[in-house]
């Protein structure tokens, strides 16, 4: 009974599920199901939602003990800071709401250039690799280096008004080895993601449902 | 004669053993000038257009009407918003206000519709466009893929009020969509894959779908391109000064191609460069 109601009821209402949706994406069905397809959907929304919550949750998990328990005074400052800052912009977007001064004060000075600057610090995070790993080791390895150069010299704006040929070689190697090995990564990947939900649909992959060790 | 001849090759030796063993801090130093001076005092180097942006202008020039819906997928992140977004951003939803188009707004990223809200909608000249009747922000749906879907399924279902809480029944252009199937063009605003906007419009509805993207996912985009399943999509920041040129709206695209420039161009001699310094270094050890 245990097992009936811990491993194959989830499994069942997977597979059913799966049914379902996979047919509303691929047939006209009555409006009967397609309604509970729709309800399906915005039930899946809902949860989605609640992962924010859960993410919210797992930084105050990460963040307190590190208050309590850190030895180094930075790291307790930065974990609070962290978390005073957190709470202030969650009361500020519940009461007042999102489109209030005080929340996008907060966007707007705080998040926008920290955000920036950070995604920026990118720029020498490449140059630093580009030092240090792009070294020819083997043919592999330079055909990688040879085609970098070809690109981001290419990608240069200013470049190619005055060598209309170098955007000839930057734009075969884009259209012709990158598609086609994109191509071929994304029907391994589609091809890898059917298989996956076939399994699921006949209770093979049992992994969500079934623990460890069982 | 022979101890200057050895002097000589121990002074030539010192100096290539210091530009071998040079600090990378200068490297970065070197970055930060070549990306700085090109704003203080630009130097306006020409632009070339690209094919997917080209064809993205084409197909809104020639295929989008006054009264046209389009509807935006928004996923964008603030901290991509400056240097990856906004030029491409601006310079396409600017096309569409001038050509008349309506715009709906939604978003599957949780700073995006603070983005439009505080970014976006207030830059654009609108003419005599009307909130709720010509362009509309309905705000924030998690679940990704499957809000998309639910969304091009029955839109009722999904959103019942805008971003700004007022419910869609008052919004006088919430009534003319129901589906999927009532929108002209679909665009998606990402640094993400585009399966999830190809499978629920493209495949699911026929819808033509177009793409404002980072420029580091244009590999992962041409395959579709190729394919005709994207009508063309602005690649990060050079796609945006592109788009710039092509609408004649100039603006901080076309301000910033000369720092993508000297960027680029400094990688690219980097990468020559350090190979040659480590060549020179692996004879000298040998040596």
């Amino acid at each position: 009974m245990s097992n009936l109601i811990r491993n194959q009821l989830p499994l069942t209402i997977i597979s059913i599920i799966l049914i379902v949706i996979f047919t509303d994406y691929f047939l006209a069905l009555p409006p009967s199901i397609s309604n509970f397809v729709s309800g399906l959907q915005q039930w899946i929304v809902i949860l989605a939602a609640f992962a924010l919550v859960l993410g919210a949750f797992n930084i105050v998990k990460i963040h307190l003990p590190k208050i309590r328990k850190s030895k180094e005074i930075s790291n307790k400052l930065l974990s609070a800071w962290l978390l005073v800052i957190m709470t202030i912009t969650i009361i500020f977007g519940l009461t007042l709401g999102t489109t209030s001064s005080p929340y996008t004060f907060i966007f707007s000075n705080m998040l926008s250039p920290i955000s920036t600057s950070v995604w920026s610090i990118m720029a020498f995070y490449f140059c630093g690799a580009v030092i240090r790993t792009f070294r020819p080791r083997n043919l592999e390895s330079i055909v990688l280096i040879i085609s970098t150069f070809l690109v981001a010299s290419g990608n240069a704006p200013a470049v190619t008004p005055y060598l209309p040929w170098y955007e000839n070689i930057k734009t075969w190697i884009m259209d012709v080895p990158n598609v086609s090995g994109m191509r071929g990564m994304i029907i391994a990947t589609g091809i890898g993601v059917l298989f996956t939900g076939v399994k699921m649909l006949f209770q093979v992959e049992r992994r969500s449902t079934v623990g460890v060790g069982e | 004669m022979e101890s200057s001849g050895v002097i000589m090759s121990n002074n030539k030796e010192n100096w290539l053993l210091r530009l071998v063993n040079l600090d990378q801090r200068y490297y970065y130093l070197a970055l930060i000038i070549l990306l700085v001076t090109p704003i203080i005092r630009p130097i306006g180097l020409p632009i070339l257009v690209t094919a997917p942006t080209k064809d993205f202008y084409q197909y809104v020039n020639n295929n989008i009407q006054e009264n046209d819906k389009i509807l935006i997928w928004g996923g964008m992140s603030v901290g991509f918003w400056p240097t990856e977004y906004k030029p491409g951003v601006i310079a396409a939803v600017q096309h569409f206000f001038d050509i008349g188009a309506k715009i709906y707004w939604i978003s599957d990223a949780t700073e995006d519709p603070v983005i439009c809200d505080q970014y976006v909608f207030p830059t654009i000249r609108k003419g005599s466009a009307v909130y709720g009747v010509n362009y509309v922000n309905l705000g924030y749906y998690s679940g990704g893929e499957m809000a998309m879907s639910a969304f091009a399924k029955d839109i009722s279902s999904l959103v019942t009020q805008d971003y700004y809480r007022t419910p869609v029944n008052q919004l006088p252009m919430m009534r003319e969509v129901s589906d999927a199937n009532d929108f002209d063009f679909v665009i998606h605003i990402t640094g993400s894959p585009p399966e999830w906007l190809l499978r629920q419009y493209n495949s699911a509805y026929g819808k033509d779908c177009g793409f404002i993207s980072i420029s580091g996912m244009m590999g992962i985009y041409l395959p579709y391109y190729a394919s005709g399943q994207l009508v063309g999509f602005i690649n990060g920041l050079r796609g945006g000064a592109e788009y710039e040129t092509l609408t004649g709206n100039p603006g901080i695209g076309l301000a910033s191609t000369d720092t993508v420039s000297t960027g680029h161009i400094f990688f690219s001699f980097l990468i020559v460069f350090t190979n040659v310094l480590y060549l020179i270094k692996r004879r000298l050890n040998k040596q």
